[in-house]
């Protein structure tokens, strides 16, 4: 008996290695954006001589400290993140079968979507900054259900936009309406 | 569904020849007249006005609001207002009438709702013009409701969903009227050529009821079933421990720390016994006037569900709009063997919470015994076989996720359908037909992996992520997912619609 996540027919096509690259960077600007503003707006609250609540260092010395801590999950969640990266975009993964599309993703939590193409409302692609910089796309498989959440990053542009066209074409071919 | 009306002849001549925005149609009333002769063409439009009574309903909640400040600043005496004599206060609520019903004159002179060959428009607005088209074959359902002020009058509002975020109001229509016109809505959504006059003959117009003389009436719920499943229920459990606990604490607190615990026990039997007998009556009294006589009867136009005693809400859903049903089945509702029935239509939106709501809700039965359960879902599904389908249970290591339910996890499939089953305190059991589902998934998390379970999900238009079957064998939920993938494109629902 295969294992829940194995292939459904020959193998799983794998997204584009360049992908790596766009998570680690994307940690790197959340890091940026979120960590360090929180851990300095911290630091200049409970600064123990001029910040706002510098009364609270005299009642509470350890507060003054937490900054530290602040920092500290950060760097971990951060040098966690970055470690994983590579697997975690090797654990994105799509195979064509028959008359659906399968994709899976994740590590601690698996997930396996199937879209038959006949409920494809619509199949979009989308490229952020970072994507285009690495000549990357994100083709996203809109259902009629809110839940469906199918969408396959880190594609090359020119699979991506390969994909959508022969979606687009199944789906009209197979449509079935609401 | 086999539509029981073939194309009927035209029966009237068209007002509006090929200029919505052109002059004025013929006088509202006279246009439903019998046709003069039945060789006109095949032309049925019909151009409608809300009713002349309607800026009077849409405006009197302002005029109240407005006489109630007015009385308010009158009577305190606040501002200096006392000076002033009783005729201003008077020209100042029929000033706000006034402009209220010319606000009001306006938006009904400048709204027009046509029905022609194959949608319904919508054309409002006087500076700045709107125009809704519908298409017949996108709707979804029809409501006609009716609260209390309108209602008094003999207005309804008709409300035209078609799966948009937001749906269509037409208010307000005369009520017979707004049967009308839902009746002839639906018989085209069913895609059969009717005329308006062919719909206006099938149409009744009771007081109290929706319930025409041909329709079949599957369930009625009684005002005693009601109170039971009210009674019997988490809400009110709730409703009396968040006040019972409270008064509790601090009646323990007062006597053990206060030092005066006996004399203060009045004090909070009333603190708390008021407001809890209060809000228990307002609780059973909404919930059972939202649900008054609530009955569900099959129409040629679709199902029917009307209920309410002084706002009455009349839902009319085609069958095969239908995504899914889930019976529910809540702790205390087991030993008496009561169900809840929901359905899910596209743009209904969740599974109703609240069920002392007047709206439109998912319900199709608020409560009812096993027969009228299967009553109601042989009048959605004739072909459905649920006592046929077997089950596949979780396996028993799940007890360590679901000690209280694992048990009752399964699901079940068969060619049309498949059922599952989860959910402890209330145990649900969703009725998904594979042709109604959009995608399939999987998913699995690492406590889950060690112990060989996953999950399996099933998405269809709504009702949030409850169809789904959990901590099944690894092995089962793999040729599940894969299976259902399968049989969502290969099957199709006229089996269950037969």
């Amino acid at each position: 008996m295969p294992g829940l996540f194995s292939p459904p027919a020959d193998h799983w096509i794998k997204i584009s290695p360049k992908y790596v690259v766009v998570r680690i960077l994307g940690a790197v600007i959340f890091n940026a954006l979120f960590w360090v503003p929180v851990s300095l707006i911290w630091a200049w609250v409970f600064e123990p001589h001029s910040g706002v609540l510098s009364g609270v260092a005299a009642v509470a010395p350890y507060a003054f400290q937490v900054q530290w801590f602040a920092a500290a999950v950060g760097i971990v969640w951060f040098v966690w993140r970055v470690y994983r990266a590579g697997r975690y975009a090797r654990s994105w993964s799509y195979a064509e079968r028959g008359e659906d599309l399968c994709i899976t993703r994740g590590l601690w939590y698996k997930n396996l979507t199937i879209v038959p193409y006949g409920r494809l409302q619509i199949a979009k692609v989308d490229a952020g900054p970072l994507d285009r910089l690495l000549g990357l796309a994100t083709v996203t498989l809109v259902t009629a259900s809110a839940h469906s959440n199918a969408s396959i990053p880190g594609l090359p542009a020119a699979e991506a936009e390969r994909l959508r066209d022969r979606l687009i074409e199944v789906g009209d071919t197979l449509g079935s309406g609401l | 569904m086999t539509v029981p009306y073939g194309p009927q002849p035209p029966t009237y001549p068209d007002p509006t020849p090929a200029d919505p925005y052109g002059a004025t149609p013929a006088e509202p009333g006279t246009r439903l007249d019998p046709p003069p002769s039945a060789s006109e063409p095949a032309v049925t439009k019909v151009v409608e006005r809300a009713h002349p009574l309607t800026p009077l309903v849409r405006g009197w909640v302002a005029v109240v609001a407005v006489g109630w400040a007015l009385l308010q600043e009158r009577l305190q005496g606040r501002d200096g207002t006392e000076h002033l004599p009783w005729w201003v206060f008077v020209s100042l609520i029929g000033g706000v009438a006034t402009l209220g019903l010319i606000a009001g004159f306006i938006s009904w002179r400048f709204t027009k709702f046509i029905a022609d060959e194959n949608e319904l428009r919508v054309e409002s607005g006087w500076i700045s013009r709107r125009s809704r088209r519908i298409s017949y074959t996108r709707l979804q359902s029809v409501d006609v409701m009716q609260p209390l002020a309108p209602r008094l009058l003999g207005l309804a509002e008709v409300r035209i969903d078609a799966g948009a975020h937001d749906s269509t109001k037409l208010r307000y229509l005369s009520r017979r009227r707004a049967y009308e016109l839902r009746d002839f809505l639906m018989l085209r959504a069913h895609g059969a050529q009717v005329s308006v006059d062919a719909a206006r003959a099938r149409t009744s117009d009771p007081l109290f009821a929706d319930v025409g003389g041909r329709d079949r009436v599957i369930a009625t719920v009684p005002p005693h079933e009601l109170l039971l499943g009210a009674i019997v229920s988490h809400d009110l459990l709730s409703l009396i421990l968040g006040f019972a606990v409270p008064i509790t604490l601090a009646w323990f607190i007062a006597t053990y720390f206060g030092g005066h615990g006996a004399a203060a026990i009045p004090v909070f039997a009333v603190a708390g016994g008021v407001p809890l007998v209060l809000s228990i009556g307002q609780y059973f009294a909404r919930r059972v006037m939202a649900q008054f006589n609530f009955t569900l009867a099959e129409t040629q136009a679709g199902l029917r569900i009307t209920r309410g005693l002084t706002n009455l809400t009349s839902q009319t859903v085609p069958v095969r709009r239908i995504q899914s049903i889930r019976l529910s089945q809540p702790l205390f509702w087991r030993p008496l063997r009561r169900y809840r029935v929901d359905l899910e239509v596209l743009g209904l939106g969740e599974a109703t919470r609240n069920e002392s709501t007047s709206k439109v809700s998912t319900l199709l039965l608020p409560i009812g015994t096993r027969a009228q359960v299967d009553a109601a879902l042989a009048a959605v599904w004739p072909g459905l076989r649920l006592d046929a389908i077997s089950y596949v249970r979780s396996p028993r290591r799940a007890i360590l996720f679901d000690p209280l339910a694992y048990t009752w996890n399964a699901f079940g499939t068969d060619e049309n359908v498949v059922v599952t089953r989860r959910g402890w305190l209330t145990r649900h059991q969703s009725i998904v037909p594979h042709a109604r589902l959009q995608s399939v998934a999987a998913y699995q998390g690492p406590l889950e992996r060690l112990l060989g379970l996953a999950n399996v999900s099933f998405h269809t238009t709504g009702l949030l992520h409850q169809h789904a079957v959990i901590h099944m064998n690894a092995d089962i939920a793999r040729t599940l997912v894969y299976d259902e993938a399968d049989r969502a494109m290969t099957s199709r629902d006229s089996e269950l619609l037969r």
